[in-house]
């Protein structure tokens, strides 16, 4: 089966920052979510699979072609991939219908009445102009944009930012459509955990430029989950040898210590007097990220 | 590059109403103030590609369109090509704005005046603004402003336009400075006007086309050396 994206020890080196060998992948049928801190490096990844910027090293699968920047490939395989960066990124001057034209010549599946049906239901005025546009109505041009031409494959960075809750589940409804047809991927970039929680199959976090995770989000929600520790039943667990040394993540407060239980059944069997909670996206990479570790 | 020539004019519709406003302004304002047109085409024809170019290369840096338009089924070096393709219609837009407004100054000019040389409006009719003066006027203007924009396109590629436009001035001065030192040892402005008023102007606006022409396709194939190796 091939992969939609498939990147491989992928790297990039810039004065103060390098992407070190970072590998990730989205398959036919799933939503990737691609979380991290800001600087992370959530952004350069995506603009070295998109071809922005050159790879200092690793490989790069699009569709199941290796791809190199300014390669004639990636430029073919573009029209099956539709984006969504951080910002509305049409020139200022443009008017909402005008994105819809630039469609048609860019793109030679371009399907009018989608975007037109995408543009009523997002209530996108087609002669207002892109500089008039709220950052949520310039959000959901985009999408509209990146949907209308059947692209494969979306990539989405930051994409939910800036709409409110309700527009927000407007979109993630649109993208459960898209995700409805077959061979159909998404990588999703965000902060808004939230989101990961209702619609990623798995989530790859990544800080300082290496992957710290690549989960199934079933692994999160469902198996996982954070420990509700006093101070003895912290020592004790730290003394019994069920995390394996260096590896048990945690974060103390005035109440207790919050531990990063990746099995919750497995703990339950071995500290039933520990009260367990479920665990979001969210706490997951927080004590990843920011957890002490013994 | 047709997606390219397609945004460029796109985004830049209501920006070329205004050039064309403006032009129609500072040609009337010139015509009366310098007695011809000819001057004013010249000026006119060689200030409006350089607004679009750098009104245009502007919209690329908001919003991060510059970005954004790589990711649409465009290679790099569409958009390089499309870009200069764009100016170069621009230009080509410029002359032939300038020359029907001209041209239809000086028909009217010359109706109402009835070509008697008394009259206020004798300035703009034919007497004082030949045809054939206000075209090699209006293409020599042209060329030089190519000559120009095959100087700035590929700064701009390279830095972007907030950062070229500190070099670009400076560049174009000198390129055009060492163009006019050069030819000016053989070939002076009285020359240039000579030449214009022979049998032989045809042949020489021809050779200088062709020679600005593949000045700017030069400049085209090295700004796309450039342009592929830019980081967005």
């Amino acid at each position: 089966m091939n992969h939609l994206i498939k990147i491989e020890n992928l790297e990039k080196h810039y004065d103060g920052f390098s992407l070190a060998k970072v590998n990730l992948a989205v398959e036919p049928g799933t939503v990737v979510g691609f979380i991290g801190s800001n600087g992370a490096g959530k952004t350069t990844t995506i603009k070295a699979m998109l071809g922005l910027i050159g790879a200092d090293g690793g490989s790069i699968e699009l569709l199941g072609q290796t791809v190199k920047v300014n390669s004639p490939i990636i430029d073919q395989l573009k029209s099956q991939i539709g984006i969504v960066l951080d910002t509305c990124a049409f020139p200022s001057t443009l008017r909402v219908k005008d994105a819809g034209r630039l469609g048609r010549i860019a793109y030679p599946q371009w399907d009018s009445p989608l975007f037109e049906q995408l543009r009523g239901q997002f209530c996108l005025p087609e002669g207002k102009k892109i500089s008039e546009l709220s950052r949520g109505m310039g959000m959901k041009l985009t999408l509209a944009f990146a949907l209308a031409h059947h692209p494969r494959l979306l990539v989405l960075d930051e994409a939910t930012a800036g709409l409110d809750p309700m527009a927000r589940d407007e979109v993630l409804d649109i993208l459960r459509q898209f995700m409805e047809q077959e061979g159909h991927g998404i990588l999703m970039s965000t902060h808004i955990t939230s989101d990961l929680e209702k619609i990623a199959d798995k989530v790859v976090c990544i800080d300082e430029g290496r992957i710290v995770f690549d989960l199934d989000k079933d692994a999160i929600s469902d198996q996982a989950a954070i420990g509700r520790c006093r101070k003895q039943d912290f020592e004790a667990i730290a003394a019994s040898g069920f995390f394996p040394a260096g590896e048990m993540r945690f974060q103390s407060h005035g109440f207790g210590t919050d531990v990063l239980v990746p099995d919750r059944f497995a703990f339950a069997r071995q500290f039933p007097d520990v009260a367990l909670d479920r665990i979001s996206i969210e706490e997951y990479m927080t004590l990843v990220l920011k957890g002490e570790t013994r | 590059m047709k997606t390219m020539i397609y945004s460029d004019f796109l985004s830049m519709r209501s920006t070329l109403i205004q050039v064309a406003l403006i032009a129609v302004v500072i040609m009337l304002v010139m015509a009366f103030a310098t007695d011809s047109l000819v001057a004013s085409s010249a000026a006119i024809v060689a200030m409006s590609p350089f607004m679009f170019l750098f009104s245009v290369s502007a919209l690329d840096e908001q919003n991060g369109w510059e970005r954004f338009r790589l990711a649409l089924p465009l290679s790099r070096r569409q958009v390089v090509f499309g870009r200069y393709a764009s100016v170069l219609l621009a230009t080509a837009g410029a002359i032939a704005g300038t020359l029907a407004l001209a041209f239809a100054i000086t028909a009217v000019a010359q109706l109402i005046s009835g070509g008697d040389p008394s009259s206020p409006l004798a300035c703009a009719g034919y007497d004082n603004n030949p045809p054939t003066a206000i075209l090699a006027c209006a293409v020599m203007a042209a060329l030089v402003i190519l000559v120009g924009c095959s100087v700035a396109l590929p700064l701009i590629a390279r830095f972007g336009v907030t950062k070229a436009s500190r070099f670009i001035p400076l560049a174009v001065v000198l390129v055009l400075a060492f163009g006019v030192g050069f030819t000016g040892e053989h070939f002076t402005a009285v020359d240039f006007l000579e030449v214009l008023e022979s049998a032989n102007a045809v042949a020489f606006m021809t050779v200088a086309t062709v020679l600005v022409l593949a000045i700017y396709a030069i400049s085209a194939l090295f700004t796309v050396k450039l342009y592929e190796k830019r980081e967005l």
